[in-house]
């Protein structure tokens, strides 16, 4: 993988974790793909590089689950950009994977500290 | 990294709720489908948005343009790729998705041909066979005629009588000129005229039969059709009697004597030296509103007198002929104009009844009530006489449908087993369950579909073949040729709309199962390939039962068809009581040339010694009712008077018969009793009259009838009975028991519109054929010949329900159980395959080949006996409602049913037979490797 060698410093994203990360985002209000990618990496300290090649597929699948919903709005430079934001049910949908998020840390310490579980 | 991966396979499951990939599918959407290049379009000035807006951060962080553009480019990536998979996720419109289940299924048939063979062939077969009788159905008794509004289309009936009598004149003119409701009220009749000559270029006497209607002049506006060419009729040109010499043609007509030429209105074709002048060419649609007898010719029925010679002044008198049909006016319901126009006909009644009737004529007015129909879809006989035969025809069709659906879903059934690796397979790699019980639904309807499209090309054939054999002529007018009845079974939109449901139900019928099972395997065992002998059981349980049912259905058809094949051949081999092998009958019409009084007698007469004189013919003689006529009798309602005794019962059936001196001999029936006609039997002469046998047997016991005298209401006198002639069958060989007296036709001097000509032949009649019908030719050119036929093939014409009966009731079964046989012959195989290790392990444990064979053909055979354990039940409830179409055997004739249970056992014993020596053949060694 060669591609991987230019974000050695990042980490590459678990699948699923994007869905979290994107719902996480939109809760702070409607956004354009630019701007959630933007705002992930502000977030996570410039640690987590998100894929465009990720990106844009997993906007318009979670569109057609019917946890985000898109419209095109004009924006302040008159330009035609689409923005996603965020519907009742991506709501939902983001407490049930952030508690799913806590399972899986706790798994993966379990994992990697077999110890601690001993004691 | 690995670990990631590895890592993130489990969170997978983790999280079940994580997009599935595959088969996440919504219904239908078509708007998915029509406004994707929309969202292509959508998406790529998002993806232009993004390069855009990152440019322009770079920009603002110090980088020239050309660098911050590049600079987002690389940081995308692969800009087409991207596109791709995002649009991967909008969900593959359901088209697409249908498309894609569609290559694969057609793969998965092509893959297995033969499977692909049977199941369509079997489907083909059944689909086709239902198609056909539909299609016959349809053209008889559904579909409506192509004429406005035929809801309100009503004919005049009698109550309790399924085909309207026909109605006299004078009694029409009452009821359309006083009963309310009606818009307009037609008469029509129909005869057959074969004297009609064209005049002009290309020109001459037509020789064949011509379909001639007699209409009122509103007919065709009453029923709104239009002609092609010309003008129909109008209104007032049915007032003048012989004033209107006009005619209409029919499209076929026009094809057949005039070759579509475009200067046929104004000419003219003659009868009996009548001209009429063409005015218009109906409609190719419209071939009259009697179903299966369309018209060629349309007259006005004002010239009723110039087209049927024989029945003069038809206009005016009481003898009933026509049809009456007319066109309710809007909102008026058939019970209203049915009172108004039953008060006109009782009225009509007691005035024909004269002012002082016996109480018992009155009695017969007041139980006699007129009865509107609907009329929308036409008029036929034959859906009296052929509806009840139809409607066997197509539950036994219906019957091989559902055989032929068990036997593709146990094939289904059998495959889905050996495609559990492929759908654990799919199912491992994300497809969803309903994405497989579509995907295995999309293959069941498509050879559904294939077998339906075959059936269609199968139905359209066997549809026209079991029309000309079958409803050829019939028992009303088996004197007719065989042509004579024509359905129009072109295939129409409701034909294939009919088809394809079909196809549709059976594809689903025979699908489901199969599909829910196929789909539902559980991973571990199919992929390690150590299932097969583990689970599945209740999958081949469902096999069992396929062909359980199916072996009960293909006895029930079995029994079906042994009693209709039976019933044809008592029928066949019944004793007819005449000469069957030297006998040919020549059926014609005189009536139709004009030829009146002693000229007929003289015409007649000729004819009789010119073909007696034939080298060849030993005998000749003449009857107007000939041999085999087709007739039942009707029902007996009067007793015969005697004179001198006291009348007895209800009489028999029969009719009345002349005949020519020398008929009897000609034809080989055996006088039991005192004299023949002779040359001196004439209409001065002492008037004398031969009975039959049964006549003889009902009025007079054992006493010689000789001498006596019966009352005879043709000439209204006491005739003598002279004779007694053994009793042959005159009508069907269903009925024997008739009275009919015999008159000499040159005593009494009429009915002699048609005549058979029976001629006793030294050799094989059917040479003598063309031979005479020249011999007439010479005599009158324009004499009608309507048919020459020898007895095996009038035998064949009267019988022509039960041979079809008996012909496709066989067949079917022949089907029924040769799907049942593949369906076992797949069952027994499947399950010996199975056991092969089973078998292996008893082999080398000392079982003998033998046993082995035996444990199998026991195994075929207990489903056989479970299947013929239900089907005879059911037969014997089912013959029940078919007793009455069976003769000389009861419906649950016990060597039919132990017949059918024999050779269901034979033909299973075959097919289960087959496996079973595999299985015993097989290899001890190889089997126990087996697995």
């Amino acid at each position: 993988m060669p591609k991987n060698e230019r974000y050695l410093n990042r980490i590459e994203l678990l699948q699923g974790t994007l869905d979290l990360l994107i719902l996480q985002t939109l809760q702070w209000g409607a956004q354009h793909g630019y701007g959630i990618s933007q705002a992930i990496r502000a977030n996570s300290g410039e640690v987590l590089q998100v894929d465009t090649g990720s990106l844009y597929p997993a906007l318009h699948r979670l569109e057609r689950q019917k946890w985000i919903a898109s419209e095109w709005t004009v924006s302040e430079n008159k330009q035609r950009v689409k923005l996603y934001r965020l519907t009742a049910a991506g709501k939902k949908q983001l407490a049930s994977e952030h508690s799913r998020w806590a399972q899986l840390v706790e798994a993966m310490a379990g994992a990697l500290n077999p110890r601690k579980s001993e004691a | 990294m690995r670990f990631l991966a590895g890592f993130g396979k489990r969170l997978h499951r983790l999280k079940p709720v994580l997009p599935k990939l595959i088969g996440g599918g919504t219904g239908f959407s078509l708007w998915a489908f029509f406004w994707r290049r929309r969202r292509d379009r959508d998406l790529d000035e998002e993806i232009r948005n993004h390069l855009r807006m990152s440019a322009h951060d770079r920009m603002e962080r110090g980088e020239t343009a050309e660098q911050a553009e590049a600079a987002a480019r690389r940081e995308l990536g692969n800009a087409g790729l991207i596109k791709e998979v995002t649009r991967e996720m909008w969900g593959r419109a359901s088209l697409d998705r249908l498309a894609q289940d569609l290559r694969y299924g057609i793969r998965m048939l092509r893959r297995s041909p033969g499977f692909t063979a049977v199941a369509v062939l079997s489907l083909a077969l059944g689909i086709g066979a239902n198609t056909a009788i539909f299609s016959v159905i349809d053209a008889l008794m559904l579909r409506n005629l192509p004429v406005h509004d035929p809801e309100r289309l009503a004919a005049v009936g009698l109550q309790g009588e399924p085909l309207a009598p026909p109605f006299p004149y004078p009694l029409f003119v009452r009821i359309r000129d006083g009963a309310q409701g009606f818009s307009d009220l037609s008469a029509i009749s129909v005869t057959d005229r074969s004297n009609v000559t064209i005049n002009g270029p290309g020109g001459g006497l037509d020789t064949g039969l011509v379909r001639v209607a007699l209409v009122s002049g509103n007919y065709f506006s009453m029923l709104g059709v239009q002609p092609a060419m010309g003008r129909a009729f109008s209104a007032d040109e049915d007032r003048v009697p012989g004033g209107h010499p006009l005619v209409v043609i029919s499209d076929r007509y026009w094809q057949r004597a005039f070759a579509r030429s475009s200067d046929v209105l104004g000419r003219t074709l003659s009868m009996n030296g009548a001209a009429f002048t063409i005015i218009g060419v109906m409609s190719r649609n419209f071939l009259g509103d009697w179903i299966g007898r369309p018209i060629d010719l349309w007259f006005p029925m004002a010239m009723q007198s110039q087209v049927a010679m024989e029945m003069q002044g038809f206009l005016t008198r009481g003898n009933p002929w026509i049809r009456i049909v007319g066109r309710l006016q809007p909102g008026v319901r058939r019970e209203q104009a049915q009172a108004s126009a039953n008060a006109i006909e009782q009225q009509y009644q007691r005035e024909i009844a004269g002012p002082n009737p016996p109480p018992q004529v009155l009695r017969m007015i007041a139980q006699r009530h007129l009865k509107l129909f609907p009329a929308g879809a036409g008029y036929s006989p034959l859906r009296v006489s052929f509806g009840q035969s139809l409607t066997i025809l197509a539950i036994v069709v219906g019957l091989v449908l559902l055989i032929a659906c068990a036997n593709v879903a146990s094939l289904l059934l059998a495959r889905a087993e050996a495609r559990q690796r492929e759908m654990a397979v799919r199912l491992a790699v994300g497809a969803g369950q309903r994405r497989l019980i579509r995907q295995l639904l999309t293959e069941s309807v498509l050879l559904a579909v294939m077998g339906g499209a075959l059936g269609f090309i199968f139905s359209v054939w066997s549809a026209s073949t079991l029309s000309t054999f079958s409803l050829g002529p019939t028992q009303l007018d088996s004197r007719a040729p065989s042509q004579w009845v024509s359905l129009d079974l072109h295939p129409d939109v409701r034909v294939f709309a009919f088809a394809a449901a079909l196809c549709l139900l059976t594809g689903i019928l025979f699908g489901l199962a199969p599909a829910f099972r196929g789909s539902r395997v559980s991973l571990a065992p199919s992929l390690t390939g150590r299932g097969a002998s583990s689970d599945g059981g209740s999958r081949f349980r469902l096999g069992k039962l396929l062909v359980i049912s199916q072996v009960a259905l293909s006895v029930l058809l079995l029994i079906g068809a042994g009693l209709f094949l039976r019933t044809l051949r008592n029928l066949q081999a019944q004793d007819l009581g005449f000469d069957r092998e030297h006998v040919l009958l020549v059926w014609t019409s005189l009536g139709q040339t004009g030829r009146q009084g002693e000229s007929v007698l003289n015409f007649w007469r000729t004819v009789q010694e010119r073909a007696a004189s034939l080298p060849g013919v030993l005998s000749a003689g003449i009857s107007n009712q000939g041999l085999l006529n087709g007739w039942d009798g009707g029902t007996p309602d009067e007793p015969m008077k005697i004179r001198g005794r006291t009348p007895r019962g209800n009489g028999l059936g029969g009719w009345r018969t002349y005949v020519s001196p020398g008929f009897f001999a000609a034809a080989g029936i055996q006088l039991l009793a005192g004299r023949d006609f002779t040359e001196r039997d004439t209409a001065t002469a002492h008037r004398v009259v031969i009975i039959n046998q049964a006549m003889a047997h009902y009025y007079f016991g054992n006493d010689n009838p000789v001498g006596e005298y019966l009352w005879a209401d043709g000439p209204g006198d006491w005739v003598e009975i002279v004779g007694v002639a053994k009793d042959f069958t005159g009508g069907t060989p269903r009925v024997r028991e008739l009275e009919l007296p015999y008159y000499s036709y040159r005593q009494f001097g009429h009915a002699m519109e048609r005549m058979c000509l029976v001629v006793r032949t030294a050799g094989n009649p059917a040479s003598m054929g063309a031979r005479i019908r020249e011999e007439l030719h010479t005599l009158d050119a324009a004499l009608p010949v309507l048919k020459i036929d020898t007895v095996a093939e009038q035998l064949s014409d009267v019988l022509v329900q039960e041979r079809l009966m008996a012909s496709l009731s066989g067949f079917f079964g022949g089907l029924g159980v040769l799907l049942a046989c593949l369906g076992l012959y797949g069952v027994m195989s499947y399950t010996a395959a199975r056991r092969t290790n089973e078998i292996g392990i008893r082999l080398a444990l000392g079982a003998m080949p033998e046993n082995v064979l035996r444990m199998v053909i026991r195994e075929s055979l207990v489903l056989v006996l479970a299947g013929i354990a239900i089907g005879v039940p059911v037969a014997l409830v089912a013959t029940r409602l078919i007793s009455t179409k069976l003769y000389g055997i009861g419906a649950s004739d016990p060597l039919t049913i132990s017949g059918a249970i024999l050779l269901m056992i034979a033909v299973a014993a075959f097919a289960g037979g087959i496996p079973a020596r595999r299985a015993a053949n097989v290899d001890p060694m190889v089997a126990l490797r087996y697995e």
